[in-house]
């Protein structure tokens, strides 16, 4: 026996009434549901409703007929006593049969689409102590309707579902036949093993409704999407002017920009004899205390005129130094646009990939995508105080990107800053070696030591599936991390001019491609406009006008997508 | 029916539209046996040499056809079997010019920036690098003192 299943759909325009599902189980030991409405509660449908509920009919104590209705609901109380109907007709009007006065349930099937039920035009028998239901779902995937028809038996308090005949039509013939038949006696009172057996085999031939769709709850798929703007504007981001506010403007530091020579007076000065160490010591117990730092930078440092340096407000006389008139300093690497190599699809991601060497920052990935037949433009940001840096990458109008560094070698001028810079260059020779190595790993090894052999079965993988698709070979290649962070001294070592790695596939193209086999189109042309342009093929060709017999056309129209000369 | 049938040397590809033809020899007779149109069946009296054909024309059918089969039956009497080149018949005797749709591919009319998987690529890619105009190449010291500047600039 195959399972059944209805579509309670419009169940929720039933005003009013609290549902529920009652799961009955018939002899057969299968599940089914039926709705249950609380018969009290008013039920009423609007003239424009569009609620479609079954019928149902009663047996027992006072007979109810089935009605005929294009929309409208049918109740019927179970224990006979009374009934409360009501059904709208096909014009509208809603009407009330008879008033429900007895507690228990009323049965409603829910019924979707419009479809009149079959007025049998007779009384059920009145002894019956069954109460047949004829069931109605609509199954909207092809718009055809299943039909149960059901005998609740009803027997000391309980009762069971009897499936008495099922089928999966459209809904005239089931339903006439079998409540016709119902209806002239041939199943009144109490429905037999028989009826219900003679039931069966006239559907026979019931075609089972696959059962509830477990999406119902997502509704009906409909038109959308369109509508967009297809505004193609994209406000410019620009590089930011320097900071107006620092450390210096503050007053508690002063940025000098000594020579070389300079530098040595001043610590001939601070480790000879002329420094007045017992007043300063008065104040600070080492005079470094007031060194807050000194680096080198790669910038040409603007000067607003010198001043005697003074070190915890004991003067170094006799040493003037350029005093720095900005603690933030702009430097423009200049422009270059990256052209297009093939002119198609392959100077873009995933087939051409780029990198960036960022001095002071080191090797960053970039998009071709961002890039492709855009002028560039690098500019750096640097704080000399700190040695921290920015570098904007302006692509077209707008920075797409911002690499952060530092750019200071600091310069130990005691041990503690010594300490610090030793202790600096450790992590960033760490970062460094493990950059090498992971690039490294991507090369065949011919070592036999037990590392390199780990390193080789660990990346070997990756390179085998890398080879095994040519046309995904540059997508699965992994990605090298080129340089880790170079930043202060590791920087200073570096490369001091940025540039763009690229890696762009080599074509492989047979001679005359384009002649035999195009390039690809996807436009839209009439034949005219191809006569004499070469090899054509086409995805879709509308034919029309043609005195070609049926089987010539779809043969021109194969001719035509395999590829022609035109 | 009097009937032409006009045997020609094709020179072309067999999806090539205006193909390139030699006209060898014009026959002339009666149909007296029922035939395809599109794949017709025609016997032919000839005498002597049989022509190198492997195209023929039937005007009154409005088709060129690809000689598909040639058989001998017996003295001077040969079976054609032809099949209709709707390519080649649209295009010279029919309204194909004015029928239009979406061209997947073409040899000169298209757009290199749509990747249909037309194009191969070599497993070893080309490594190259692009310098910036400008970078890095003066030096400065730069030392921080705690405090103001000295109140006499020089």
């Amino acid at each position: 026996m195959a399972e059944y299943s209805f579509n309670y759909g419009r169940a929720e325009n039933v005003d009013n009434c609290e549902i529920d599902i009652v799961t009955i189980t018939d002899i057969e030991n299968n599940s089914y549901n039926i709705l249950r409405l609380k018969r009290n509660l008013g039920v009423s449908v609007t003239t424009n409703d569009t609620v479609r509920i079954a019928v149902g009919s009663l047996t027992q104590g006072y007979p109810v007929q089935p009605l005929a209705f294009t929309n409208g609901i049918v109740g019927v109380n179970y224990y006979g006593k009374s009934a409360l109907l009501r059904k709208v007709s096909s014009t509208g009007t809603c009407s009330l049969r008879t008033s429900c006065t007895t507690t228990g349930y009323t049965y409603f099937v829910v019924m979707n689409g419009n479809s009149d039920i079959i007025n049998s035009g007779s009384y059920m028998g009145t002894d019956a102590d069954a109460i047949v239901i004829p069931i109605v779902a609509y199954n909207e995937f092809d718009n055809k309707y299943l039909y149960l028809i059901r005998a609740i038996l009803y027997v000391e308090n309980t009762y069971t579902s009897y499936l008495i005949s099922n089928t999966y039509t459209e809904h005239s013939t089931c339903v006439t036949d079998v409540i016709t038949g119902y209806a002239s006696g041939s199943y009144a009172g109490k429905p037999s093993q028989a009826a219900f057996d003679a039931i069966n085999t006239f559907m026979a031939n019931a075609v089972p409704y696959g059962g509830q769709d477990p999406y119902d709850n997502a509704g009906d798929s409909d038109t959308g999407g369109g509508g967009g703007s297809w505004d193609d504007g994209s406000d410019p981001v620009n590089i930011p002017s320097l900071p107006s506010v620092g450390a210096t403007n503050t007053g508690f530091i002063t940025l000098f920009v000594p020579t070389q020579s300079q530098l040595k007076q001043v610590a001939e000065y601070l480790w000879g004899g002329l420094f007045d160490i017992s007043t300063y010591l008065r104040l600070f117990e080492d005079p470094m205390d007031c060194i807050l730092g000194l680096s080198v930078v790669p910038v040409s440092v603007p000067t607003s005129g010198s001043a005697t340096i003074t070190v915890g407000n004991i003067e170094l006389s006799g040493i003037s130094l350029p005093v720095a008139s900005q603690q933030y300093i702009e430097v423009d690497c200049g422009s270059l646009t990256v052209s297009p190599y093939f002119g198609s699809y392959l100077d873009y991601e995933p087939y051409t990939k780029m990198s960036l060497f960022v001095p002071y920052s080191g090797v960053h990935t970039v998009n071709a995508d961002d890039l492709m037949g855009r002028t560039v433009n690098l500019v750096y940001h640097i704080d000399i105080l700190t040695g921290s840096l920015v570098a904007f990458l302006k692509c077209g109008d707008s920075v797409l990107y911002e690499f952060n560094g530092a750019c200071g070698s600091n310069i130990p001028v005691n041990s503690m800053n010594y300490a610090s810079t030793i202790e600096n260059a450790i992590r960033i020779a760490v970062n460094i070696g493990t950059t090498v190595a992971t690039a490294g790993a991507s090369a065949p090894l011919t070592g036999a030591d037990a590392g390199k052999r780990t390193a080789y079965q660990q990346f070997g993988r990756g390179v085998s599936l890398a080879g095994s698709t040519a046309d995904g070979a540059l997508s699965l290649k992994p990605n090298i991390d080129r340089a880790g962070s170079l930043g202060g001294t590791t920087g200073l070592l570096g490369n001091q001019i940025p540039y763009f790695i690229i890696t762009r596939p080599r074509l492989c193209k047979p001679k005359n491609q384009n002649k035999i086999k195009g390039y690809p189109a996807f436009i839209n042309y009439s034949i005219s406009d191809l006569v004499g342009k070469g090899y054509t093929e086409f995805d879709t060709i509308l034919l029309k006008n043609l005195y070609l017999t049926d089987d010539e056309k779809n043969e021109l129209e194969s001719i035509l997508e395999g590829g022609v000369y035109l | 029916m009097s009937f032409n049938i006009r045997l020609i040397l094709n020179n072309s590809a067999d999806n090539v539209a205006d193909k390139d033809f030699t006209s060898v020899d014009l026959l002339s007779g009666t149909m007296r046996n029922e035939t395809s149109i599109t794949d017709p069946v025609i016997r032919i009296e000839f005498e002597g040499t049989i022509p190198k054909f492997n195209y023929f024309y039937i005007p009154q059918f409005f088709r060129y056809y690809f000689l598909k089969d040639i058989r001998l039956l017996r003295n001077n009497i040969f079976e054609m079997t032809g099949h209709c080149d709707v390519l080649t018949t649209a295009f010279k005797l029919d309204a194909l010019a004015d029928c239009n749709g979406i061209v997947k591919k073409q040899e000169s009319l298209n757009n290199l920036l749509l990747n249909d998987g037309t194009f191969r690529v070599y497993q070893n890619p080309q490594v190259v690098t692009q310098l910036f105009p400008n970078g890095f190449n003066t030096f400065n010291y730069v030392l921080a003192v705690a405090g103001a500047r000295a109140t006499t600039p020089i």
